[in-house]
């Protein structure tokens, strides 16, 4: 906002002084005639002129320095676009001058006057906005010293509009200040950088717009000229020290650039090969994306190899999952097999270095078109430094490829290879994220699958404890009320850890509880379940299983023990802990209906202050500093000590005991330990 | 873990020495799955080196078992520590396998 205002008003200056100006020079021609003294008169006109330019520059030095345009030949053009308009409006007047000079008007001076002035405004305006554009281009990628030169040459043209005051005569002083200008501008000239990034067609347009810039300058200069010889005309410009000092860099400034556009054709293709390059480089290794593959990166390196030296053929041989290939995979095997024994020869296998053959030793030919190559280029590709791909080049001409080719591709390939390893590394640890993720799944999966610790219950008291060594363990321990005085309980240590354990134990579950609530006797529930669980485990995987069914009526326990631990029981009437030696077979061991046969389920009976103890084998092999094993023994002594407490201090008891035995806070295997008090 | 492998009057002899745990699991599956590929009459294991086996190294054993009865090969343990032998009991491969107290007597099973 700021900015319109102030361009409003230097158009309203701008404006205002032309009026005067105008008006001053009028007038006394009019057929009022005002009679005001000749010198006062100039160097009121002077005065004007000098604001007139002057607004009309800062005019320019803002909009022109507060515009962004994207490319330098933008700039190029507003310019032409606004000479073209000027000279066009400008050639007008002169024809419309030279009507009035051969007509028959009155007042002819007054008209050609108030022409003239209207020129002198067309003048300003070309060579300010020429003026501040060249700055644009100058000042492109400036140095602090490079600014400070300019602005020293912006002031001296400032200064210069005091010349404009009076009509001076161009003696050793206004010389000597014209020469200093005059070099400095030189100095200024010489700053063309932008050529450089102008790609071919740009420079073209470019030195098209500079000829018509110098053409239309010259076409206002013939006319500054003319205008001297024109006795009708008052404003005299000859002496305008401002607007020659700025023409004068105005062409200078061109005539430079368009010799450097000149020079710089020829070489301009380089440029945009390296250009290219880079961005060849930024394209591989940018690659580096979860959704690409080691061949995407491949693709990338060989086409922008192919493009930067023309080759006429090439392809890439490495190894994906230990098989080898080719990318592209339209070259045919035949063409690669016919190059790799000739080229073996001279680039073996491993060869570890780039290579660059000016003439094969006999020529490889392409059996998919027949052409024959005689000249190529051998790339290895390191990824952590192993050789893992190698790429070859081909062209059917002598000495087709040169060291500077050699070089860029062997960049390439480091490229490549460091892509690929990146790439490597980004999804290793993708894939490390998703196993930790899964792992904090099953976790909760497993969370899910055990009930709480605490069953309250008037015929008997039960407790249980679970802990896992790490996330994800695979015990498994449930406690179902079948029937209104039945009640089962199950324990099983699934083989393994980790995620596949969770797993195998979720799927137990799963059929467990599908099972349990058909009241099958126990014999078919085993039966059921091995099935079941054999379909689905893994074939060294197998859940050794203990399952008691609790019946408060008849004060009876049915159970079968399938290859788990053996359960703890303390008798209260007889004081006797023993452990229920009944061994049956895991669930998975034997996978066949053969398995149903040799289950056979036991029973005892049990009272008031009974005991039964499950538990995994993570607490009776629990070791301790010196590698001993907690023990069957220990675990009874603990039992022994600890009969007449509750449940879960029973529990208590023996995890504390396991504690002080391991001296250790950290778990070497997964502990559940269930305790029922009758 | 150190494996001893060796072929006598067609039968496989095995012989572990140390830990039988997961991560030497896959080692005995090599062995034993070379020994049931050579199609002698049967396999020996000879347990007196075998100090501690888990539930990935019963795993072993017994994915072989189907695979050993349908080709008629007998597979024999001998030597076994009362540890051992407890775990083999408890988990019930005690009685799907051949439990011997030493190898003359495992030879003799084989070769009956």
């Amino acid at each position: 906002m700021k900015g319109q205002v102030l361009l409003r008003i230097y158009i309203a200056l701008a404006v205002l002084s032309w009026i005067c100006l105008t008006l001053i020079d009028i007038l006394p021609l009019s057929t009022f005639g005002l009679e005001v003294k000749y010198t006062i008169l100039n160097t009121i006109r002077g005065a004007f002129i000098s604001f007139l330019s002057l607004i009309i520059f800062l005019y320019f030095k803002y909009s022109i320095g507060a515009s962004h345009w994207e490319k330098f030949t933008d700039f190029l053009w507003n310019l032409v676009a606004t000479g073209l308009l000027t000279i066009l409006l400008n050639i007008l007047i002169i024809l419309l001058e030279k009507q009035i000079i051969n007509g028959y008007v009155a007042d002819k001076r007054m008209l050609i006057n108030f022409l003239n002035h209207f020129q002198l405004i067309l003048v300003l305006i070309f060579v300010s906005k020429g003026f501040f554009i060249w700055k644009k281009m100058i000042l492109y990628q400036k140095t602090k010293l490079r600014l400070q030169v300019w602005n020293v040459f912006e002031i001296i043209i400032y200064t210069s509009l005091l010349f404009t005051l009076w009509e001076h005569k161009y003696n050793l002083g206004a010389i000597i200040f014209i020469v200093i200008a005059f070099l400095i501008g030189l100095a200024l000239s010489v700053n063309v950088k932008w050529v450089a990034f102008l790609n071919f067609q740009q420079k073209w347009q470019s030195i098209l717009f500079i000829l018509l810039i110098l053409a239309i300058s010259s076409v206002f200069l013939t006319q500054i000229l003319n205008d001297l010889k024109n006795p009708f005309i008052i404003i005299n410009l000859s002496t305008d020290i401002f607007l020659l000092l700025i023409f004068g860099f105005l062409i200078i400034y061109s005539i430079v650039s368009f010799l450097v556009l000149l020079f710089n054709l020829p070489t301009s293709s380089v440029f945009e090969q390296k250009f290219e390059e880079s961005l060849n480089f930024q394209k591989i290794s940018q690659a580096i994306d979860i959704n690409k593959s080691e061949n995407d990166i491949y693709e990338i390196f060989l086409e922008s190899s192919i493009k930067t030296v023309m080759a006429d053929n090439g392809w890439i041989e490495w190894h994906k999952n230990n098989a080898k290939t080719i990318t592209p995979d339209y070259v045919s095997i035949e063409t690669v097999k016919n190059a790799n024994e000739i080229l073996n020869k001279i680039a073996p296998l491993k060869s570890q270095k780039p290579i660059l053959i000016d003439q094969l030793p006999s020529k490889i030919t392409d059996s998919d078109t027949g052409v024959k190559y005689l000249s190529a280029i051998v790339i290895p590709v390191f990824i952590s430094e192993k050789e893992e791909a190698r790429m070859v080049l081909l062209k059917d001409v002598k000495d087709g490829f040169d060291k500077e080719m050699l070089g860029i591709i062997s960049s390439y390939a480091v490229q490549t290879g460091i892509s690929i390893e990146n790439l490597r590394l980004l999804k290793n640890a993708v894939e490390n994220e998703r196993y930790k993720e899964d792992l904090v799944i099953a976790k909760e999966v497993k969370t899910r699958l055990l009930p709480e610790k605490h069953i309250s219950n008037p015929n008997f008291q039960f407790f249980a404890y679970s802990q896992s060594a790490d996330d994800v363990g695979g015990d498994y321990y449930d406690v179902v009320q079948l029937t209104e005085n039945k009640f089962s309980i199950v324990i099983a240590d699934v083989s393994g850890h980790g995620i596949s354990a969770a797993f195998n134990m979720a799927q137990l579950k799963g059929a467990l509880n599908a099972i349990l609530h058909l009241h099958k006797p126990i014999q078919q529930i085993f039966k059921i379940l091995n099935k079941a669980v054999s379909d689905s485990i893994e074939k060294s995987s197998f859940i050794s299983i203990s399952y008691f069914e609790i019946d408060i009526q008849s004060k009876k326990v049915h159970y079968y023990q399938g290859g788990h631990c053996p359960a703890l029981f303390y008798n209260h009437q007889t004081n006797t802990i023993d452990y229920i030696k009944e061994y049956g077979i895991a669930l998975g061991i034997i996978r066949t209906d053969k398995y149903g046969d040799l289950i056979k389920s036991k029973s005892f009976v049990f009272d008031k202050n009974d005991i039964l103890l499950l538990y995994t084998d993570g607490i009776v092999e629990a070791k301790n500093k010196e590698n001993e094993e907690f023990g069957y023994l220990r675990l009874q002594q603990v039992l022994a000590k600890s009969k007449a407490l509750d449940a879960n201090q029973i529990s208590f008891m023996i995890k504390q005991e396991l504690q002080l035995f391991t001296q250790s806070e950290v778990l070497l295997d997964d502990m559940t330990l269930i305790c029922v008090k009758f | 873990m150190q494996i001893n492998y060796s072929n006598i009057n067609n039968l496989i002899l095995i012989e572990p020495v140390g830990e039988l745990d997961a991560s030497c699991s896959v080692q005995m599956d090599n062995e034993l799955a070379r020994a049931i590929a050579e199609n002698t009459k049967g396999i020996v294991i000879n347990c007196n080196g075998l100090e501690y086996i888990s539930s990935a190294g019963l795993g072993v054993f017994i994915s072989y078992i189907n695979e050993l009865e349908q080709k008629n090969q007998k597979l024999v343990f001998c030597n076994m520590s009362d540890k051992i032998k407890h775990v083999f009991e408890m988990v019930g491969i005690g009685q799907l396998v051949k439990i011997v107290s030493n190898q003359e007597l495992a030879i003799e099973y084989v070769n009956e």
